[in-house]
């Protein structure tokens, strides 16, 4: 940082003036705590009498010069401590000057903190520049986005329950009119939202199974009946390629003709040639399908850095974005320095992390998660809780947890001799916000496509 | 400067002069400590105490120190 830029960043005169008036008047402190943190000053001494200021008010409300020079003492951090504090003397005007002190405070530390993120992403640039470029671009990305972060968001943390129960109160009587917002997100599937009334932003929703239960499929089904009442959906597929998810999409969109009766288009046909007739009903669904706003992230070994990077990008571009979904948790890529944590402790993190994103970009994410082994020396097949515990206490980060059970899977004669082929058990073992419980819905396989033909009966 | 900031400027130079005397052994720690509790409470103590306390825990130097003008501007 250059001298000029250095000199722009600190105002050391604002900075004495904060501490000489909540060191002469205490009671100030309640106020602004909330907006001031020690970082906020950019002298490290001021920083330590902030602290030791702070420090005092909670042990016993009462702060005296005498009492701070005493723990600076203690704590033998500053060199000379009489004269600093004497300057504090010196500066003080008035109580009148905290509030445009701090003021300047916070926007000279939100300087500092873009001039820094400048030099780190320069130094970032120059020395990893051997390295994948997608990976530097997501770095410098975290470290800009780090640096735009207000350092105090506490004035929206604490609420009165007047304000908390104003926003439920309009929820209800929203709900009471119909008004589609009020809901969490619907999926399109009745007995889903029946059970869910919605996913609910900031959610981390864990949809797990073991392979071939058709979870990609139910999560494409429901990314395709978001999308299609134009709320942006981001996808992020780790396993399958753009195109793969592409033919996923139409192909599931053909089975509108297969259900009308009248003609069909298989996944064989679509896949080999079609018809004239064929290719003019594909031409239909394509035309349709090309207004509906999906981003797709096809990329292998992405880490939960990039994820984050990519999906704070997206929500940049598309502020109203409504869902996100990632499949699947396993293929996510631990980050380099593990420290020698176990497999399961990067589980456990990377599930936080997307949580935290998830709450930061105020949108549901839905998490795909393979199950582990245990299940299948079960006689009793359905997944349950203890058979995500090895994976990093997933369940623990949570807010609901979605397994998937296809008993034709494992027992096909009894399932064609009872007419449950394609029966999907969609099993709420978790839900902070509503019940637990089972649903079902049907599996075509040759269209991966699920449909709500039953009636909403909820075994509990 | 405020009468607040003023006397606070004046304990806190005594405070430095007490400390130097800790270094040269004049006076121990534990009389530093009481000298800065009296200071840090002299609003509610009696100004003869308060006297008779720091020239005791200086060991005769407060006297010498501030004999020129009062320690407390206004008493």
């Amino acid at each position: 940082m250059s001298s000029m830029t250095k000199f722009s960043a600190v105002d050391r005169n604002a900075e004495q003036r904060v501490l000489g008036v909540l060191i002469k008047y205490p009671q100030r402190i309640d106020q602004v705590i909330d907006k001031l943190r020690p970082e906020h000053f950019h002298e490290s001494a001021y920083r330590k009498i902030y602290e030791v200021i702070i420090d005092l008010y909670n042990k016993s409300g009462r702060i005296s010069y005498t009492q701070v020079y005493n723990q600076l003492r203690k704590e033998n951090i500053i060199d000379d401590p009489t004269q600093t504090l004497m300057q504090l003397t010196e500066s003080f005007v008035g109580m009148s000057e905290l509030e445009p002190c701090i003021e300047i405070l916070r926007q000279k530390e939100g300087t500092r903190r873009l001039l820094d993120a400048v030099e780190s992403i320069k130094e970032l640039a120059i020395a990893d520049a051997e390295d994948n470029l997608s990976s530097v671009q997501a770095k410098a990305q975290e470290i800009i986005f780090a640096a735009t972060q207000n350092l105090v968001a506490a004035e929206q943390d604490a609420k009165s329950l007047l304000e908390v129960l104003n926003k439920c109160y309009i929820k209800l009587v929203e709900r009471r009119h119909g008004v589609d917002s009020a809901y969490g997100l619907s999926v399109r599937f009745p007995s889903i939202d029946g059970m869910t009334t919605g996913f609910k932003r900031k959610d981390l929703i864990i949809l797990a199974a073991r392979p071939s239960m058709g979870k990609t499929a139910f999560a494409m089904n429901m990314v395709v009946n978001v999308a299609k009442r134009n709320i942006p959906v981001l996808l992020f597929s780790l396993e399958m390629d753009d195109e793969q998810i592409g033919d996923r999409i139409v192909l599931n969109e053909f089975f509108r003709y297969k259900e009308q009766g009248d003609f069909e288009i298989t996944s064989t046909e679509y896949q080999t040639r079609l018809s004239d007739e064929q290719f003019s009903r594909a031409q239909k669904v394509f035309n349709e399908l090309y207004q509906i706003p999906i981003t797709i992230v096809d990329k292998r070994g992405l880490t939960c850095a990039e994820i984050r990077a990519k999906a704070r990008k997206i929500k940049a571009e598309k502020p109203d974005l409504g869902l996100i979904v990632i499949d699947y948790l396993q293929l996510i890529k631990a980050p380099m320095n593990t420290g020698g944590r176990s497999w399961s402790l990067i589980v456990g993190e990377i599930v936080r992390e997307l949580r935290d994103l998830a709450g930061e970009l105020d949108v549901p994410l839905i998490l795909l998660s393979q199950l582990n082994r245990s299940v299948e020396s079960r006689d009793n097949k359905r997944p349950m809780m203890s058979d995500l515990r090895d994976s990093g206490n997933i369940e623990e980060f949570a807010d609901a947890v979605i397994f998937l059970y296809r008993d034709d899977y494992y027992h096909p004669e009894e399932a064609e001799a009872t007419g449950t082929q394609g029966l999907v058990e969609i099993i709420f073992a978790k839900q902070r916000k509503g019940a637990t419980g089972t649903v079902k819905l049907r599996f075509v396989k040759e269209y991966t496509r699920f449909i709500d033909e039953f009636k909403n009966e909820v075994s509990r | 400067m405020a009468l607040f900031e003023e006397l606070e400027r004046v304990k806190l130079q005594f405070i430095s002069v007490c400390e130097s005397l800790v270094h040269k052994e004049r006076i121990s720690e534990a009389d530093f400590d009481q000298i800065l509790q009296l200071l840090d409470n002299m609003d509610e103590l009696d100004e003869n105490h308060l006297h008779d306390e720091l020239s005791r825990l200086t060991k005769g130097s407060f006297d010498l120190l501030f004999w020129e003008k009062p320690i407390f501007p206004g008493k």
